[in-house]
């Protein structure tokens, strides 16, 4: 039974990277996915974003679906703009930490 | 830029918010759907960000969630703007008072300019007056002059039948009028003439109009020389030939030779300024001057410098009023020793100037010499310029002066006895 709850669990997820992948949908609206756009190493756009974990000048956590951290570490961090779906970042970027074990 | 304009044009605020939840804080404001941008961090604990006028009510419910507290330090945009002018009465009803001020001093004439060219016209004074009668004065409607404008034309044109043109313009509160007078043509001479040399001279060209020519092209005349004599050979009734008197007239185009020689000392007395100036700023309303600045003091010998400017010159081109600086330098007046290139060119310009004077404006200069040495304190320098130009002269007639009673009848063959005591024949006895 527990095996049963743990397969039903993981079957929408597995169909959904099958969707996906035959029918080259987006896969950061589909599979939840952060999207990164990044000019340089002073500018940065998240989108899909799931709120702040920490805001300081040195170092940003954001928080991204499925549980998973986005950190940027750098000198003189600010954030540009934050809306409910996206954020700008700003300053300047020494150091990119991305989630784990996404598809 | 467009962003910024939107955000101008809704007005927004800079909010300081302090607590330990900050980001909480930040999240839970997003969510409710809330723009924030501009957020910083100046210290920790405390966060700034600017947030729409209209949504900061809508975060109270965030910063009592988050335990934190949230203070407006700026408002800015076209509403708060808008608000605070809106709430100063007073500035109001003194811009308004300021508009209507403006606009009344405005719409009256205030100075009433004459400017007279050529012609006999009568004087300032007598226009003027005239132009009170007419209704043209200081403290008359703008609106009124420009209503009565032919009118006041024909006035004038009436009042005035010396003038060949009036016009009567209106530039800001400055009525300006201007005539220019009616200038007769130059009344012709009448009487015998003869044609004589203005200059020394070569001719190279000799167009005689009237009279009997006495020179030819080649000649090299002296100043007074006749030219052209004043008589005309007709043949008479009788047989023979008869001499007229008549008014010479003709063109005698000459070359001309203009020497200049001057000494330019090489050690000359020269002002040294030295650091000590006094400078006065006035104002000046038409004639007088009202100095309102005055920085430094000087004493002995001073050089004095004047430089103005019109103030609001669009409104402003008669110059009625300007800003008058005046620069007094203290100087010392010292011997100096000039190189001979600037000697030279003292020497230069002081001859171009003489000549401006010299040479009659239709003279063409056709060549020009100039020598210059150096011998002491002194520079000796030469200059010659060649020119070609008319130096026919009307001079009264010579039989007149020598005959009251001028015989009419005289044959040509008794012209040609005539003395050489006879000035009307010097001139070709070259």
């Amino acid at each position: 039974m527990a095996n049963m709850v743990k397969n039903s669990h993981r079957r929408p997820k597995h169909y959904k990277t099958l969707l996906v992948n035959f029918f080259g949908l987006p896969r950061e609206v589909l599979l939840d996915l952060p999207r990164l756009v990044m000019l340089g190493n002073s500018r940065m756009v998240v989108e899909n974003h799931r709120g702040l974990l920490e805001y300081t000048e040195e170092t940003v956590r954001i928080k991204t679906a499925h549980n998973g951290e986005i950190r940027v570490t750098g000198k003189g961090l600010n954030l540009l703009y934050m809306v409910k779906e996206e954020l700008g970042l700003a300053g300047r970027f020494l150091r990119i930490d991305l989630p784990e074990g996404e598809e | 830029m467009y962003r910024w304009l939107l955000d101008f044009y809704h007005g927004y605020l800079v909010v300081m918010a302090q607590g330990k939840r900050l980001e909480a804080f930040l999240n839970s404001a997003v969510g409710k759907g809330i723009y924030l941008w501009g957020i910083r961090r100046p210290a920790p604990g405390r966060l700034l960000f600017r947030v729409r006028g209209k949504d900061f009510f809508l975060l109270r419910s965030a910063f009592r969630r988050c335990g934190c507290r949230g203070k407006i330090l700026y408002r800015s945009g076209l509403p708060f703007i808008l608000r605070r002018l809106l709430r100063n009465k007073g500035r109001w009803l003194g811009l308004v008072f300021f508009i209507t001020t403006i606009q009344v001093i405005a719409s009256f004439v205030w100075v009433v300019g004459v400017a007279v060219e050529d012609g006999e016209l009568p004087g300032h004074l007598q226009i003027r007056e005239e132009l009170r009668e007419i209704g043209v004065r200081p403290g008359v409607l703008r609106g009124r002059i420009k209503k009565e404008h032919e009118r006041i034309l024909e006035e004038l044109t009436v009042a005035f039948p010396e003038a060949a043109w009036i016009n009567v313009e209106l530039r800001g509160v400055v009525v300006l009028v201007t005539m220019v007078g009616k200038t007769p043509p130059p009344a012709k001479e009448e009487g015998p003439a003869d044609i004589v040399a203005a200059k020394e001279g070569l001719i190279s060209e000799l167009i005689v109009l009237e009279g009997t020519p006495l020179a030819k092209a080649g000649d090299m005349v002296s100043r007074g020389d006749l030219l052209i004599l004043g008589e005309k050979v007709l043949p008479s009734r009788e047989g023979g030939f008869i001499t007229q008197p008549v008014r010479a007239e003709g063109i005698v185009r000459a070359r001309v030779w203009y020497e200049k020689r001057s000494e330019e000392p090489l050690e000359i007395w020269r002002p040294v300024r030295s650091n000590r100036q006094a400078v006065v700023f006035s104002l000046r309303c038409r004639e007088r001057l009202f100095p309102f600045f005055r920085r430094g003091k000087v004493s002995g010998k001073v050089l004095w410098e004047r430089q103005t400017k019109s103030i609001c010159r669009g409104r402003n081109q008669v110059s009625l009023v300007e800003l008058v600086k005046d620069i007094y330098s203290e100087v010392s007046w010292m011997k100096v020793r000039i190189s001979p290139e600037e000697a030279l060119a003292r020497a230069r310009r002081e001859a171009a100037r003489e000549l401006s004077f010299l040479l009659p404006e239709a003279a063409t200069i056709k060549s020009r010499r100039e020598e210059w040495e150096t011998g002491g304190d002194f520079l000796v320098y030469l200059l010659v310029v060649e020119t070609l130009e008319d130096i026919a002269q009307p001079a009264a007639s010579t039989r007149e002066k020598q005959e009251d009673g001028y015989d009419q009848s005289h044959s040509q063959g008794q012209d040609q006895e005539k003395t050489p005591e006879d000035g009307a024949w010097q001139a070709v006895c070259i």
